[in-house]
């Protein structure tokens, strides 16, 4: 959009992503980024980064397959992974983001391909894909090595959110269609059951760590 | 006027409310070497599981300056290190070991004598983490922007009235040291660029509109 400070920013519709856990946000210089998403009537790849004062920065070309409701965390110290979604078909590639920001090609997916799934760092360096649709989730590496299936713990459910907590864990909550319970992430990637929701069932929102 | 003695500092003069320039040096990696140039209250913050050694400035009779050293924001497992080049610390050969835990602050002091640095040191106060979380938006009818703070022991809050567009299908990250922002989204057919702050108490704030669709 000629003229526009931010020009693009409006056509990115769908943009999952989450830099979701302290540990990555901090060594990412306290920036996030945003990633992936729906343009129109098209997929996309575009990601905006978000600068330690929450500023967001003018889209930069995509790498990687375009495709929505992907899910985002940050692993390792100082990087980011988004994964799976829907690129007109489900998808279960995934890509990573080093610490400046750069999103790397695909990486072969792992794990049942999936959408609607939410995702967050747990532990001091790793992170957690789960549910979706269909439901599942998939333990990810200090180096971004995404890890096979594991059968989801809990509510089936899609369209939730996940973020870190406390030092080194994680929750998942809410979802699709009516759901509010949550489901908390051990320091070691284990899901536990359901606990009774508190706050209004939604699905689509979205999570962070602060 | 640069060059010229200021015979009003010379002796026995009281300077009341002063403050010290600060230099925030950000996060430094292997290597950074600190100055007094710009300011002799300097922060600094480590990077994760990397030695940095700070190079002194010359040693100066008479010349001093603060280091507030921020631990990165990891766990102690990797946690950053620090050394310092022509530093002498208490208790000889004593060391300075930087604390460890996540977002630990240490305030370093250095005086010098001509020839060397002399360090004094306090360690571990607490600066601030990053644990908790915030769920936000969504559509249980409709749409919303309700939150709902989750605590560092993972309890969900209540709901808590929204601010902002309510939207759905939108993101949200952290960013900072212990904030968050909530970005993009989409009403009915309609997309937004619209984002929102998060302070570190969990509060949100009010839109930031990109362009188009706001």
């Amino acid at each position: 959009m000629a003229g526009s400070i931010y020009p693009g920013d409006e056509l990115l519709m769908f943009a999952f992503n989450a830099v979701m856990h302290n540990t990555v946000r901090q060594s990412f210089r306290g920036t996030a980024i945003f990633g992936y998403g729906y343009i129109g009537a098209v997929n996309t790849s575009l990601t905006n980064l978000v600068s330690n004062t929450g500023v967001v920065t003018t889209d930069v070309t995509g790498v990687g397959t375009a495709r929505y409701t992907p899910a985002a965390a940050g692993y390792g110290s100082d990087k980011a992974i988004f994964g799976y979604g829907y690129a007109n078909y489900y998808a279960s590639m995934t890509n990573l983001v080093s610490n400046t920001g750069v999103v790397s090609t695909d990486v072969t997916g792992v794990g049942t391909a999936r959408q609607f799934l939410a995702a967050a760092g747990y532990g001091t360096d790793k992170a957690i894909f789960g549910y979706g649709s269909p439901p599942m989730t998939n333990l990810v590496s200090n180096t971004g090595v995404v890890a096979t299936d594991v059968t989801s713990v809990g509510t089936a459910r899609n369209s939730l959110a996940a973020a870190g907590y406390g030092t080194d864990r994680a929750i998942f909550g809410y979802g699709y269609p009516a759901f509010s319970m949550t489901n908390l992430v051990s320091n070691t990637g284990v899901v536990a059951t359901d606990v009774t929701g508190v706050g209004s069932a939604r699905g689509y929102l979205a999570a962070a760590g602060l | 006027m640069p060059g010229t003695f200021d015979t009003r500092l010379q002796v026995n003069k009281v300077i009341q409310g002063y403050t010290e320039a600060t230099v925030n040096l950000g996060v430094v990696n292997t290597g950074v070497t600190l100055t007094q140039n710009y300011g002799t209250v300097i922060y600094a913050q480590l990077t994760s599981a990397t030695v940095t050694v700070f190079t002194m400035p010359p040693a100066v009779l008479g010349k001093r300056f603060t280091l507030i050293l921020t631990q990165a924001n990891t766990g102690s497992a990797t946690a950053g290190t620090a050394t310092f080049t022509n530093v002498r610390w208490p208790n000889s050969p004593g060391l300075y070991n930087v604390s460890t835990l996540q977002l630990s602050r240490d305030i370093l002091s250095f005086i010098s004598d001509g020839v060397n640095w002399y360090g004094i040191y306090s360690v571990n106060y607490s600066y601030g983490v990053a644990d908790k979380a915030i769920f936000g938006y969504g559509a249980p009818s409709g749409v919303s922007n309700l939150t709902n703070l989750v605590s560092n022991t993972g309890v969900v809050a209540t709901d808590v009235t929204g601010v902002g567009t309510a939207r759905q299908y939108l993101a949200a990250a952290g960013y900072g040291v212990d904030k968050a922002i909530f970005g993009y989204g989409f009403i009915g057919g309609t997309p937004y660029s619209m984002t929102n702050l998060v302070s570190n108490t969990g509060v949100v704030s009010t839109d930031v509109h990109w362009s188009g669709y706001c």
